[in-house]
């Protein structure tokens, strides 16, 4: 007998082991082996990864090693609020379009479709430059947020549309259930597996997107690894390599891990698996 | 047979659908699925609504709950008087406070129709409370013991289980739970054991008699199986291409079939210890409903079919007391010889 999906993805070690990534990153800064804010903390600017500081210093001769983990934790703490209100947004336009239907629908799709054209990077680099302060961490959330959220409304309506067909949909409005209670408790739970997969690609897709942004000067010193390559930006070449290398390892390892996490719900929530459900 | 027809107090039938018209618009065209229905259940009364895939006897069930799904619509002029109103222009709210209240509906699949994510408990407490106020752990408990009274053994572990963890039978026995719950006047059966194993068949009729029996509930079943009619109706509506062509009590209709379709569809039972070599069969196939024919629109399969029948639609005329067929036969029933191109059709 096949197990219900929540348990069978808790059951997974790769899930878990990403999960587990995912939190060391979160609280590594406490334990982070110096203290970033009070100054110049070793002899001379520019250390070179050494047994002291493992990734070198910078221009402040603060640790490297400690920034790219404060950097890592600002820049996922913004990648997953943005994801959070991009999901929130979508799910509740993609579903609210599909339960209404009609002429309704479509006007609601086409907007997004005309949003999907837009350039979301070159918005918000532009959004940012036109405020004339460096963005707050909570601007910037709700920034990249609010403009994240056309995929999610476009993959849910198209989700609920499917669902809408089943026959539990009819035999539950046929005992009287309301068209909310039908939204919020008999197709909900069936939106978990794909919300949930793509909550970890959105994660990894927007902290390139707020690397991107922070490099090219669009927020002010947020700590965040973007923030991180773009100090280092000004500083020549190879002779500082590691000032753009370790931020750079440090992107590619939370995008990966990210992927990864999504790839292996999307094999939990395999939604063939979830559709061949019933029947078996 | 098992129940006789009575009315309620003010004389009105429980459920009387009149001209119910229900269409389709399609890239082909408009499809009138139902296309002027009138027919009436009394209370208590089990009603058999028989027909082949595609002559409307499900989409007729769904509209009687307003739930066709689009494009379906129920046009204008159609009306569903159940319990003294009108199910076709009720408001929303209204509708929806009367399903799986005052009527319910068990419908043909039970593997499709609970949804996999809740349990069975959960589904069947649901109907309890979206109508009532009661707590969670009540409407639990009811469901429980409704669990326990459409024969599920060992019910409080049964209704934490999901649906794909319990067989078939059990399933449609959780359907009938969840539409007997509230002790609704009337429910609407479509096909509740076609797919069923034979024997899962007669189980399931026999729990659907003795709930009848039991609570007094008016039974609309929808078959296209004249076996369970037989069982367990006492009226039986027969409709072919979206209209009624035959209503009859039970024995009348198994006795003396009026129209050619019903007779049809009595030669096409396989009966044991008769030397029939090969099944009869109604030649041809229901016609597409955005295409129904002129005139008589069984004329094209009828053995009998003559000029007439070509250019004017019969009307439904009374054959015997309480027993109608729509047919020209009925005014000219020297014309009921096979003519020898239908005989073809005919193989015995």
């Amino acid at each position: 007998m096949q197990r219900p999906p929540v348990r069978a993805l808790l059951l997974r070690r790769s899930v878990l082991l990403l999960l587990a990534f995912m939190l060391t990153i979160l609280v590594a800064p406490y334990f982070a082996p110096y203290d970033l804010h009070s100054g110049l903390v070793s002899q001379t600017k520019y250390q070179p990864p050494s047994s002291t500081h493992v990734m070198g210093t910078n221009t402040l001769d603060v640790d490297l090693f400690s920034l790219v983990l404060k950097g890592s934790q600002v820049s996922l703490i913004i990648a997953a609020s943005a994801t959070a209100i991009s999901l929130a947004i979508g799910l509740a336009y993609g579903m609210i379009s599909a339960m209404v239907g009609g002429w309704f629908e479509t006007v609601l799709m086409r907007i997004t479709d005309i949003s999907f054209s837009l350039p979301r990077f070159l918005i918000l680099l532009a959004v940012s430059s036109i405020v004339s302060e460096p963005l707050s961490v909570p601007q910037l959330i709700l920034l990249i947020g609010m403009t994240g959220w056309f995929e999610v409304a476009r993959l849910t309506r198209g989700e609920v549309g499917s669902l809408l067909t089943r026959d539990w949909v009819l035999a539950a409005q046929a005992t009287g259930v309301s068209r909310a209670r039908l939204a919020a408790r008999h197709i909900f739970p069936h939106l978990v597996p794909i919300l949930a997969v793509m909550a970890t690609l959105g994660i990894g897709h927007v902290i390139v997107l707020e690397a991107g942004l922070m490099f090219l000067g669009a927020g002010g010193p947020q700590s965040s690894l973007g923030s991180l390559l773009q100090s280092a930006s000004g500083i020549s070449g190879w002779d500082h390599w590691w000032l753009v290398f370790f931020p750079g390892i440090a992107i590619v390892l939370i995008v990966l891990a990210c992927n990864a996490l999504g790839d292996a719900l999307r094999d939990v929530f395999a939604p063939e698996q979830v559709h061949a459900w019933p029947t078996t | 047979m098992n129940s006789s027809p009575t009315t309620s107090a003010n004389g009105e039938p429980l459920l009387s659908v009149n001209s119910l018209r229900v269409y389709f618009n399609t890239p082909e065209g408009v499809a009138r699925a139902v296309d002027g229905v009138s027919f009436t259940v009394a209370a208590g009364e089990t009603v058999g609504l028989v027909g082949e895939s595609g002559c409307g006897k499900s989409v007729t069930a769904l509209s009687l709950l307003r739930l066709v799904p689009p494009p379906g619509r129920i046009e204008p002029g159609s009306s569903i008087r159940f319990a003294g109103k009108d199910l076709a222009t009720l408001p929303t709210e209204e509708l929806r406070q009367m399903r799986g209240n005052r009527l319910a509906m068990i419908f043909q699949e039970p593997m499709t129709a609970l949804n996999p994510v809740l349990t069975v408990g959960d589904q069947v407490a649901e109907v309890v409370r979206v109508h009532q106020t009661v707590s969670r752990r009540d409407a639990w408990e009811r469901a429980v013991k409704m669990l326990a009274q459409v024969g599920i053994p060992d019910p409080a572990t049964r209704a934490k289980q999901y649906p794909h963890e319990l067989s078939g039978g059990m399933r449609q026995r959780v359907m009938i739970a969840m539409a007997l719950i509230l002790d609704p006047q009337l429910v609407i059966a479509d096909e509740p054991t076609t797919a069923l194993d034979v024997t899962i068949q007669a189980q399931i009729l026999e729990l659907l008699r003795d709930m009848r029996d039991r609570t007094g509930l008016a039974l609309l079943l929808i078959t296209h199986d004249l076996g369970v009619v037989a069982e367990m109706a006492s009226r039986v509506i027969v409709m072919y291409a979206g209209e009624v062509v035959e209503e009859a009590s039970v024995n009348a209709l198994f006795e003396h079939p009026s129209h050619p379709y019903t007779e049809g569809l009595l030669a096409a039972i396989p009966r044991m210890g008769e030397d029939n070599e090969r099944l009869q069969t109604i030649r041809g196939t229901v016609p597409p409903p955005t295409a129904w024919p002129t005139g008589c629109r069984f004329r094209d399969r009828c053995p009998y079919a003559f000029d007439r029948c070509r250019n004017e639609a019969p009307k439904l005329l009374p054959v015997a007391n309480n027993h109608y067929a729509r047919c020209h036969l009925i005014e000219e029933p020297e014309r009921r010889v096979r003519t020898a191109e239908s005989n073809a059709g005919v193989l015995s």
